[in-house]
């Protein structure tokens, strides 16, 4: 058997050869534990797991290959492998068993580093968690390109071409960020970057290590190279030279993932280590008229495109086949998701099923979703949001959860507004609304003699709000007085039953009961168990991190609802830092807290599907009908502002110290392009049927744009 | 209705055969719900024995691949049990006393094996394979809990995971053995128990009559799992015992009561050690 490469366009049917040859390899009796498939992340990894459940029907006995992504691995490997490297990387304890942290700690602990040096900061504007998220990035990104956080900086500033006071930033930001690493390193806490730093340098070259890989993996399938980053194909590499038989597979367009390391040339190199090199140009998703708009539309973005006349209104040429309808130009922004739902409506009347429609655009705000709810409702058909992550403390079930928390710590001082704790009651309690849980509240507070959710007993208030409230309302408020009371008995308490217990506990007492939410929605729990796991995991990383005051004083500046840390808190209180940053926003954006796709038997699967651009690529979608929303919106086409990093410059294929590494305007025009012109051919390559276009003048918020897509759009139809 | 994808394990069989309402909620429906059958410090203590015995299995599992394993005797261990972490150190000095002499010589830590069973598929996990061509193959599980039930063969011979692990060998165990299928006479699972040190073996064998027998009872339940569709085919168990320790009793309407029929709780799970899903999707 050979190592053979692979590359073509999405839909070419490269990952249905993966498929069959892992079939093949498991009908020659290769033993299933000495295959390795790697994806680039877990939904892929999905697919071979479904594949395989087709494949080993009734009568073929298998054992299970390892499907992995270079995550999954890294960290599998690096919890076996710790004691051969943490001698050797810097590790203040080798012997102790390390702990991988969740990002939520991650993002606390860098913040505690960031604030008694906010000021070093401070001409860069940013917000506080948007600067942490900058710095974690960086080390991410050193870490899985293989270079030590302490080239971060240096290669920054070499590419750096604007005044001398970011260089000062960027050593800040690479200060903080070793800092942190010696945080780690003294108490074996490992983070991402960590992490995958440990997989890069210290396991990697490590001759164990190596005939360890060489032994366990004897044949390799590796699906969607280009969305890999560098360290993954250090990993196939040394693969490659030892294995029997290695698959890998490019998409070409593609290299979307450019914000976890994904690089294309990296993946490319891979080639020189194969037999053969097979280009599958023939593709079965896209259709002919399709694949040659395709390529005239990402030729617009090629270095060479020649520039064109001011193109006349597009409406003046013939249509391009793979075009469903001249580009839907509209003046205000809800027109133009009229124009939108127009033609939704169209193609359903053809004939056409909601599941084969996606509504794309660079951004979804919960108002696009929102609005083609309400249109496409009464057709009976619902749409199906796909966004990459929000933050939790956007849910009302959390924000009611967390309200619960500061009732039943009064010693947090934190009291709960009305008009909260009425949104909060209006969450938990079964089809109570907003108007009542404001009553409710209202009527608490008037009640409170203490801190705490007070009975009600006034009738006439429960004659107003229903008394079929009352049961729930009394249970919880019962329940509080005596998780308090206990509070109050045992000091202790709070370490003993923390927050995750508590928010455990009255989920499984009051919660999950009949009269509230989540026994009557059970699926609104899956948030409930997200933030009890995310609280958990943090204390428990606090619990390793060890005696707070062995970090930098932490300033607390209070957010707006929330009050600052008392000052008289003396001890350290896992829950109340979490319940803090929760609530600043810091925690911000690692939830994906859509629903997943629905199965098709369910009642949603029939929906259509509303994704951010990036997010329906990443997640290899499919789709007969696309619509491209915001077309003139520069969202499509710009990278939004992160002052303290750069995807490109910290990458393997930027050389610090070499001449001409300075990243110039004509530099970022030409990345740009070239993601545009990945952007585009990914899309249309994953579309079997039509693309509708739209746009319009004022964008969303009333401004105007007039991006490159729109124009290259014209003129594509201009010639076609 | 069940995915097609839907791989079976002793796991997802042992919840339908204790209530099939249990099975839905939590494969069907994958219902995500927080709530916890134990409160209080119990449930520290209980996830601080969990991870003892996670962090037993990996030392293990280095033991075999050859990684020179920690030097517990100097490391911070998971407590929250009345200072039973020093269980942990003595464990692992057990298991370095035990004589594996016994054994196959090929050991293969923490296999995966997935049979079929009929149109289904069903996943067994060992924590060791040893393995002789042409001659024994022996599955090792490693106990870390100390309950007496540990000791009783016959009750450890009826228990599901025995009859899921022989069975998966004998049916599977051909992958890990060059393509030839392994006889149930030649299969053979060792538990190995951490909390008694007096008699730290308890062996099972098998027979062709006991695989036949297996394969009607598991494909019974794995038939009978995959026929139904709706919440309403899965009905509440009847044996209320089960659901002392049900984290789904409150959406059940279920009390339990203090005389439950209390699951392995020792288990070992690794994904303890590992937590969520590492991909930085954003
Ligand atoms: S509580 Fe009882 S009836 Fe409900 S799922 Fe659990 S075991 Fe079944």
């Amino acid at each position: 058997m050979s190592r053979q490469y692979l590359v073509g366009p999405p839909g070419a049917g490269k990952t249905g050869r993966l498929i069959d040859r892992l079939v093949s390899l498991l009908e020659q009796n290769v033993r299933p534990d000495r295959v390795l498939i790697l994806a680039p992340q877990q939904s892929q990894a999905r697919i071979f797991r479904a594949a395989l459940a087709r494949v080993q029907g009734a009568h073929r006995p298998r054992g299970e290959p390892d499907i992995h992504t270079i995550y999954s691995l890294a960290r599998q490997h690096v919890s076996l492998f710790f004691p051969l490297i943490a001698p050797v990387a810097g590790f203040g304890n080798p012997a102790q068993e390390p702990m991988v942290i969740n990002v939520e700690a991650v993002q606390y602990l860098v913040d505690r580093f960031v604030q008694p040096r906010l000021a070093d900061f401070a001409d860069l504007k940013l917000p506080r968690p948007r600067l942490v998220r900058q710095i974690i990035d960086n080390m991410n990104k050193a870490s899985v390109c293989g270079f030590p956080l302490d080239q971060i900086a240096e290669r920054l500033g070499a590419a750096w071409t604007g005044d001398a006071q970011r260089l000062v930033s960027y050593r800040r930001a690479q200060e903080v960020a070793l800092d942190f690493r010696r945080f780690c390193l003294a108490r074996s806490l490992l983070d991402f970057s960590l992490l995958m730093d440990l997989f890069a340098r210290y396991l990697l070259p490590a001759r164990s290590y190596q005939d360890y890989i060489a032994a366990r993996y004897r044949h390799v399938l590796a699906d969607n190279l280009e969305e890999n980053p560098p360290v993954a194909h250090d990993f196939l590499r040394l693969l490659l030279r030892t294995c029997d038989s290695a698959l890998l597979a490019e998409d070409d367009p593609g290299g979307y993932r450019l914000f976890l390391g994904a690089d294309v040339e990296s993946a490319r190199s891979l080639r020189r280590h194969c037999d053969e090199v097979t280009r599958l140009d023939e593709v079965f998703v896209a259709s002919p008229a399709i694949v040659s708009f395709s390529l005239a539309l990402m030729a617009q973005f090629d270095e060479q495109a020649g520039k064109q006349t001011r193109p006349r209104p597009a409406s003046d040429h013939p249509l391009p086949p793979a075009l469903g309808d001249h580009p839907g130009v509209a003046r205000y922004w809800t027109e133009m998701v009229d124009w939108v739902v127009e033609h939704i409506r169209r193609l359903l009347a053809g004939g056409a099923r909601p599941s084969d429609i996606a509504v794309l655009a660079p951004f979804v705000e919960d108002v696009l979703r929102f609005e083609l709810e309400d249109r496409l409702r009464a057709d009976g058909v619902g749409v199906w949001s796909v966004r990459p992550s929000r933050p939790l403390y956007d849910h009302p079930l959390v924000r009611a959860l967390v309200a619960l928390a500061r009732l039943a710590h009064p010693h947090w001082q934190q009291p709960v507004p009305a008009g909260e704790l009425a949104r909060a009651l209006a969450s938990l309690i079964a089809d109570l609304d907003v108007a009542r849980g404001q009553l409710l509240a209202d009527a608490a507070l008037r009640a409170a003699a203490a801190p705490g959710l007070p009975p009600i007993e006034d009738p006439a208030v429960w004659q107003r709000v229903g008394v079929r409230f009352q049961a729930p309302y009394a249970a919880l408020c019962q329940w509080l007085a005596g998780w308090s009371a206990q509070t109050r008995a045992d000091p202790t308490q709070a370490e003993s039953a923390p927050l995750d217990r508590f928010w455990q506990e009255v989920f499984s007492d009051v919660l999950a009961h009949p009269g509230f939410t989540p026994h009557v929605a059970p699926a609104n729990a899956a948030i409930c168990d997200r933030l009890i796991r995310s609280a958990l995991a943090f204390r428990e990383a606090m619990q390793r991190a060890g005696p707070i005051d062995m970090m930098p004083h932490h300033e607390d500046a209070g957010v707006p609802g929330i009050a600052p840390r008392p000052l008289s808190a003396t001890t350290f209180d896992p829950g109340l830092e979490y319940i803090t940053i929760l609530s600043q926003g810091l925690l911000g954006a690692q939830y994906a807290l859509e629903r997943e796709q629905p199965a098709p038997d369910l009642p949603g699967a029939n929906d259509i599907l509303l994704a951010p651009v990036y997010t329906w690529l990443t997640n290899n979608f499919r789709s007969r009908y696309q619509f491209w929303l915001d077309v003139n919106s520069l969202g499509w086409y710009e990278r939004i502002y992160q002052p303290l990093t750069h995807p490109y410059v910290l990458s393997r294929r930027w050389k610090p110290g070499a001449p001409g590494m300075a990243w110039t305007e004509a530099d970022e025009h030409r990345e740009r392009q070239a993601m545009l012109r990945r952007l585009v051919g990914g899309l249309l390559y994953r579309c079997s049927g039509q693309v509708f276009v739209a746009s319009s003048r004022l964008g969303m918020s009333g401004q105007e744009e007039a991006g490159p897509l729109e124009r290259a759009l014209r003129r594509v139809i201009e010639t076609a | 209705m069940l995915d097609a994808a839907f791989v079976f394990s002793q796991q997802s069989l042992g919840d339908f055969e204790a209530c099939p309402r249990r099975f839905y909620l939590r494969y069907i429906a994958r219902l995500a719900w927080p709530a916890s059958w134990i409160s209080g410090p119990d449930a520290a203590r209980h996830q601080a024995r969990l991870r003892r015995g996670a962090l037993l299995h990996r030392w293990i599992e280095r033991h075999w691949l050859g990684i020179p394993a920690q030097a517990p005797a100097s490391q911070p261990l998971p407590d929250g049990d009345d200072g039973a972490a020093d269980n942990l150190r003595i464990w692992w000095q057990r298991f370095l006393d035990t004589d594996f002499g016994d054994l196959p010589a090929q050991r293969l830590p923490e296999l995966s094996l997935v049979a079929a069973l009929g149109r289904r598929r069903l996943l067994a996990r060992f924590d060791l394979l040893a393995i002789e061509t042409a001659g024994r193959a022996v599955i090792v599980d490693w106990k870390t809990s100390a309950s007496p039930t540990l000791l009783d063969t016959a009750s450890m011979r009826r228990r599901l995971q025995t009859r899921v692990y022989l069975y998966a060998l004998a049916t599977a165990g051909a992958a890990c053995n060059g393509g030839l299928p392994i006889e149930p006479a030649r299969c053979h699972l060792w538990y190995w128990l951490a909390n008694f040190p007096e008699q730290p073996w308890l062996r099972i064998g098998y027979s062709d009559a006991e695989y036949r027998a297996d394969y009607d009872r598991l494909l019974a339940l794995a038939e009978d799992a995959s026929r139904r569709a709706g919440e309403r085919e899965f009905p509440l168990t009847d044996d209320e015992r089960h659901c002392a320790s049900c984290a789904y009793r409150a959406l059940c309407r279920r009390t339990g009561g203090p005389a439950g029929i209390s699951f392995e709780n020792d288990e070992a799970d690794q994904s303890l050690l590992e937590d969520e899903a590492f991909d930085p999707e954003d």
